[in-house]
């Protein structure tokens, strides 16, 4: 086991090199001068001059990119314009609001989903089936964005249930988390009757029902446990989808998470602050996936062995 | 069933082996009717068929019937109307017609879903069968790559790339593109790992087939029926994220009626009329819900592991 998780590991070096220099790539890309935008229009050239130099966006690019590298080593993120503040202060703030939220769409899309994937898998081809199966699918076709004002537009302004937007009260989170959790919730749901589906056919279920053993302990211990690895790929899968989706949600709940400061950091053009968010989205969900390979080596052993 | 010793293809009479013959249906599977037609029995497929059937014939002929309407006029006098027999879904926060805005809005949204698919397709493609064929450091180098850009969320992607290359049709397709890039080369690279090892190809190759021949003549058309199943999947979703850019005005810009950017302009006018963000979304929600319904009709005609 232990080999395989430092294989993994390693193979992750290159692909964090590649988001790290990917991002430093994205920001150099912007349109407009940094430095112009960070003075204020009312700056001289002189002294738009003096905090490119300070800033070191006079130098060479390749130079810039050594800089960046230093920098990052040491856990310095830079310095945003628009807020007057580092970038990993504001990200350390915003931050728990998007980790609750996508803590809880994703807790509610794997309980909803996997019923769901289950209950279709075991009652195939009927009425069940085929409403559950349309939820599945109508969840990963759905445009969160829609889904977030059709909510608000329901529960918030007519029957004034819940709060449109903020994170004032515990309610807050309540529209965004479902909104966010739709799409997974249809993605693991088609995922888990998949898997099912294969598994309930394998003789060893029928071996196991011809032993007498009780259905349930037939559905959850013999199948569901040897379903369970193209779920976990979904789950793996959903998060990409779940940190997109978030950027979204948060932006149609105005609520105070790093989705929504990315966008508005891409409207502030706060380059420093984009360039530290998309390194955060990169490096989040190369973690999670690292997370997911080993959770498949410590769920199925074949992995580790081969 | 061995691997044939002769060298040879094609018996003297010209005809093929029908060793090789049958070798070629144990791959494919003996021959049944066409794709087309068992789609057409797939009910779910059909339905999607039949949505996009609808939404294609507005595309096309929308334009060329309304031909009057411009969807850059505005109408200040008659702005925000509810729904009449003048305008069927009112009109909007300029006081042009809803609905003639999501008919000229369906070639601009669908094109959309297509071209970006057709980025992925073109680069993923090519790069995934190079990747899976010669092996060695040109797979090492290409995977690195897949890896990196499967690394950021589509989204977050298309959104960064969106603001450096700034708004528009054209910029909006490379961004939405690049996100599904990594996917086709993932998935031909697997079926070219696959399809290299199968006898007809070993066949070609010994016979003196040259890499490029093989490439295009056995691995790439033998590869094709997954990606199309992916490239009709992809489009959904490269429709939901183009729109997603056109909702926060990043994607293609206003007066073109593309339904992300409509939605986006109802937002603002959510509290007055909901018309405005319930139809565009609509068009969207169902654009995504036929591309998957067809993409899922299409794995199961295709696909015969999943074939009961």
């Amino acid at each position: 086991m232990l080999t395989y998780v430092v294989r993994r590991l390693l193979i992750a070096i290159p692909t964090l090199w590649g988001v790290v220099t990917g991002a430093f790539i994205i920001s150099r890309l912007l349109p407009g001068d940094p430095a112009r935008i960070m003075a204020g229009l009312n700056a001289t050239q002189q002294q738009v001059d003096r905090l490119r130099h300070q800033l070191g966006l006079d130098k060479p690019l390749w130079v810039q990119y050594q800089d960046y590298m230093g920098q990052l080593l040491h856990g310095n993120l830079g310095f945003s314009p628009h807020f007057s503040a580092p970038v990993a202060a504001q990200i350390a703030q915003r931050l728990p609001y998007t980790a609750e939220l996508a803590v809880l769409a994703t807790a509610i899309a794997v309980v909803v989903g996997v019923t769901i994937g289950v209950l279709a898998a075991l009652r195939r081809n009927t009425l069940l089936d085929l409403i559950l199966s349309a939820f599945a699918v109508f969840g990963v076709s759905m445009p969160v964005y829609w889904l977030g004002l059709m909510l608000i537009l329901i529960f918030a302004i007519d029957l004034r249930a819940l709060p449109a937007a903020g994170a004032d009260s515990p309610q807050s989170v309540i529209l965004p988390a479902v909104t966010l959790a739709l799409f997974s919730i249809g993605l693991i749901a088609r995922m888990t009757r998949a898997s099912m589906l294969e598994v309930l056919g394998q003789d060893y279920v029928r071996t196991a029902r011809a032993k007498g053993a009780p259905h349930r302990r037939v559905v959850l211990k013999h199948a569901l446990r040897n379903a369970v690895l193209p779920i976990l790929t979904a789950i793996g899968l959903q998060f990409g989808g779940l940190l997109g989706g978030a950027v979204l949600t948060e932006s149609v709940f105005g609520w105070p998470g790093v989705g929504q400061l990315l966008v508005n950091s891409i409207f502030y053009r706060d380059y420093p602050m984009v360039q530290g968010l998309v390194l955060l989205f990169g490096v989040t969900y190369v973690v999670i996936n690292l997370l997911v390979d080993l959770m498949y080596a410590y769920v199925d052993p074949r992995i580790r062995f081969d | 069933m061995s691997i044939p010793e002769s060298d040879s293809i094609e018996l003297a009479t010209g005809q093929l082996r029908p060793d090789l013959l049958a070798l070629q249906e144990e791959e494919t599977g003996p021959r049944r009717e066409p794709v087309w037609r068992e789609l057409l029995r797939h009910r779910s497929a059909l339905a999607g068929l039949i949505v996009l059937a609808i939404y294609f014939l507005a595309a096309v002929l929308g334009p060329i019937v309304f031909h009057d309407y411009n969807p850059s006029y505005q109408n200040l006098n008659n702005t925000l109307a509810p729904p009449s027999l003048q305008h069927l879904l009112g009109t909007d926060n300029y006081g042009r017609d809803e609905l003639m805005d999501l008919i000229h809005g369906a070639r601009f949204t669908l094109g959309l879903g297509v071209l970006a698919v057709a980025v992925g397709i073109g680069v993923g493609l090519p790069l995934g069968a190079l990747s899976g064929y010669f092996g060695s450091w040109v797979d090492l180098l290409i995977q690195r790559l897949t890896d990196i850009l499967l690394a950021f969320p589509s989204f977050v992607l298309a959104l960064a790339l969106v603001a450096a290359l700034g708004p528009g049709l054209k910029n909006v397709v490379i961004a939405v593109g690049v996100g599904s890039i990594p996917l086709f080369i993932r998935l031909v690279r697997a079926e070219a790992l696959r399809i290299r090892e199968l006898p007809y190809v070993e066949a070609a190759r010994a016979l003196g087939v040259r890499s490029g021949r093989v490439l295009l003549r056995h691995l790439i058309p033998n590869a094709l029926a997954p990606v199309i199943v992916l490239a009709t999947l992809q489009m959904g979703l490269a429709i939901l994220t183009a729109a997603g850019l056109g909702f926060f005005g990043l994607g293609v810009q206003p007066p073109t009626p593309e339904w992300g950017s409509l939605l986006g302009q109802g937002e603002n006018y959510i509290f007055r009329d909901a018309n405005l963000i319930t139809f565009p979304g609509l068009c969207i929600f169902f654009a995504v819900l036929a591309f998957n319904l067809v993409g899922d009709g299409l794995r199961d005609v295709l696909d015969p592991r999943l074939r009961q």
